[in-house]
């Protein structure tokens, strides 16, 4: 009698079990929130308003990972980070995933890269999933490893994916309608965040805040950077939550460009809650800017 | 004895099983360290640290950690260790190899991830000049809680080397090299919130071959980090040593007992501005008390590749004079820089 209960508890807690997801950004915790729907429970270990380049390895995140079936990376030495966690975890059944192996990277050093380049990443520009075509990827990626951590509920993830290409192709068909004056237009942005981004939407990198990655400006960077903003007439200076606002209220205050807090992440501003919203969120900030001047 | 042989017999298989085409990571961070105490300014704190890591296999990692002082001194290997963190069950992990023991909290940091320059002298005092490492075998348990806990035991072949620290006006001893000892510590970690988090450990040291040498530890590491532009952690360490030696005849010699230690705190007030305070005691060290308050400023103006630092320090020594010592350091790192754990 207790055998069968006990077998009755066992069978009703393993049909009720959820996929454990831990991913190193929120963006690829929503996607697989999305991919996964009522079969997974997704953790991040970066907040959205975090810089992803610089997470602490704290041991709280590795007690996420110790529960943990799946860990989503971005790979690309984005979230070099998450290796330590991974580790740490003791976690021998992990599922580890680089959501960057299908993608096509840009901006891959094609000279040796070191220090003197800045905080350069030699396996190309990590920030793929700023460009939504690149989201499809994504989520590609996490349905095609969930059917192997839980091939029970294949179905519903194809499902799930499905839905979820649909959103971001009824996106994409609004975004081309609604944001098409975007394309062409130049910003200057803080860091070297938005090369997918700007690819898909076709707008124009002029120049970056950072003279090079990771480095801060210094007085003969910025004074460049105010000609070069008079002389091109840029209208935006984007950056991320994560960055002094010092330098960009400085060019804002000799040139007259708008300063635009861009969303890198899900959950980075307000009304940013899932990748849809997060791409439409910085769609929106930067056509009010090029549009209030 | 014969675990370690077992040991050096496996680590030889997993490495020899493990060549690949892929290099490890390889780093070398160099120091120059001026130092002015009394009237006299000492620009011999040279040092060059030479880092190997990386994976041996899927469950195992190696982490060698070479030490080169420019004082005419062989290459000291600090560390040379083994890891499984991922092969073993029950949340179980193995270090071993010349190592550093999880003892205390400052045991296993590596002085540049520290703000200030120079070990708080109670750590060099109870731990040793370089801290306390030795070859032996770690293991360590993540207990099963929902928090994180974990206990480490460690089995070291030499102890902690008895020594008397360099003060202002004090020259080293020789040292001696104990027996075997063993070590232990519990650690648990919280998050108060998404930016602040505080991490306790309790250890307890034993010197299993020679005198009874016995010392306890209790730490404790809290950090605010609302920003990658400002941070606050304060870390200190409460030393307590005592022991006694076996004369002939069964007598028993007591040894003086310690209470020592440090509290450090550091807050990052812009992304390359760092400023904190330090400040050191020992009830006993080299028969009178010792304690100190220091103020440092850190500047690294590309993360953590490039780092100035300034300390500026009081020292008492028993009866003897204060002395203040002013120290500047300059550290460089060339490689892969991995990102420190709380």
């Amino acid at each position: 009698m207790i055998s069968r209960i006990l077998l009755i508890m066992l069978l009703a807690v393993s049909t009720q079990a959820k996929v454990n997801i831990v991913a190193s950004l929120t963006d690829l915790a929503d996607i697989a929130r999305q991919v996964g729907g009522k079969h997974v429970s997704v953790v991040s270990i970066a907040r959205g308003s975090q810089d992803p380049h610089y997470v602490e390895v704290l041991p709280s995140s590795m007690m996420k990972v110790k529960r943990a079936d799946m860990y989503l990376m971005v790979g690309m030495e984005l979230d070099q980070w998450a290796e330590q966690i991974i580790d740490g975890s003791r976690n021998r059944q992990l599922r580890i995933v680089d959501c960057s192996s299908d993608i096509e990277r840009v901006n891959v050093p094609t000279r040796k890269v070191d220090a003197s380049m800045g905080d350069i990443h030699p396996n190309g520009n990590p920030h793929y999933w700023l460009d939504p075509e690149n989201g499809k990827v994504i989520a590609r990626t996490i349905a095609s490893n969930l059917k192997v951590v839980d091939p029970r509920h294949t179905e519903e993830y194809d499902n799930n994916l499905k839905v979820f290409i649909d959103s971001i192709d009824e996106l994409e068909a609004h975004w081309a309608m609604t944001y098409s004056s975007l394309n062409g237009k130049s910003v200057i942005y803080y860091h070297d965040t938005w090369p997918y981004f700007n690819r898909y939407f076709g707008l124009t990198a002029t120049a970056f805040i950072e003279p090079k990655p990771g480095i801060m400006p210094t007085p003969t960077h910025l004074d460049h950077l105010i000609h070069i903003i008079n002389d091109q007439h840029i209208k935006v200076i984007a950056m991320e939550p994560y960055f002094s606002q010092q330098a960009p209220a400085f060019l804002s205050g000799k040139t007259g460009a708008t300063i635009v807090h861009m969303a890198q992440s899900v959950g980075a501003e307000e009304n940013t809650e899932t990748y849809q919203k997060m791409l439409t969120y910085n769609l929106e900030v930067l056509m009010k800017a090029l549009n209030s001047q | 004895m014969r675990i370690i042989y077992m040991l050096a017999l496996f680590i030889s298989f997993s490495v020899l099983n493990a060549q690949t085409t892929v290099n490890p990571d390889i780093s070398v961070i160099g120091q120059l360290e001026g130092n002015y105490a009394g009237d006299a300014l000492d620009l011999n704190g040279a040092s060059v640290e030479l880092v190997f890591q990386g994976y041996v296999n899927p469950f195992a990692r190696v982490d060698v950690f070479l030490h080169k002082h420019m004082d005419g001194l062989p290459i000291e290997v600090e560390e040379a260790v083994l890891s499984i963190e991922r092969g073993l069950p029950f949340g179980l992990a193995l270090r071993a190899g010349k190592l550093r023991p999880d003892f205390g909290k400052i045991n296993v940091q590596h002085l540049h991830t520290l703000p200030q320059i120079a070990l708080p002298v109670p750590v060099g005092q109870l731990l040793g000049e370089e801290k306390w490492g030795a070859s032996g075998l770690e293991s360590s348990w993540l207990l099963p809680f929902p928090w994180y806990n974990n206990l480490s035991v460690a089995y070291l072949q030499n102890g902690i080397s008895e020594h008397h620290h360099h003060t202002a006006n004090s020259e080293e001893s020789e040292e001696e090299s104990p027996g075997a000892a063993i070590s232990a510590r519990y650690s648990t970690f919280f998050d108060l919130s998404s930016i602040t988090h505080i991490e306790t450990g309790l250890s307890t040291y034993r010197l299993l071959d020679g005198p009874d040498v016995n010392i306890f530890i209790l730490d404790v590491k809290y950090k605010w980090r609302p920003d990658k532009y400002r941070s606050l952690f304060w870390q200190t360490e409460l030393f307590h040593r005592n022991g006694y030696s076996h004369l002939d005849e069964g007598l028993l010699e007591e040894h003086p007992q310690i209470n020592a230690g440090y509290m450090l705190v550091n807050y990052q007030f812009k992304k390359v501005w760092n400023t904190g305070a330090i400040a050191d005691y020992s009830s006993n060290l080299d028969g009178a008390v010792y304690q100190s308050v220091g103020l440092f400023v850190g500047f690294s103006p590309a993360e953590e590749t490039t780092v100035f630092r300034l300390l500026i320090k009081q020292e008492q020594h028993g009866e003897e004079d204060s002395q203040l010592q002013i120290q500047t350091q300059l550290l460089w790192s060339l490689g892969p820089h991995k990102a420190h754990q709380f």
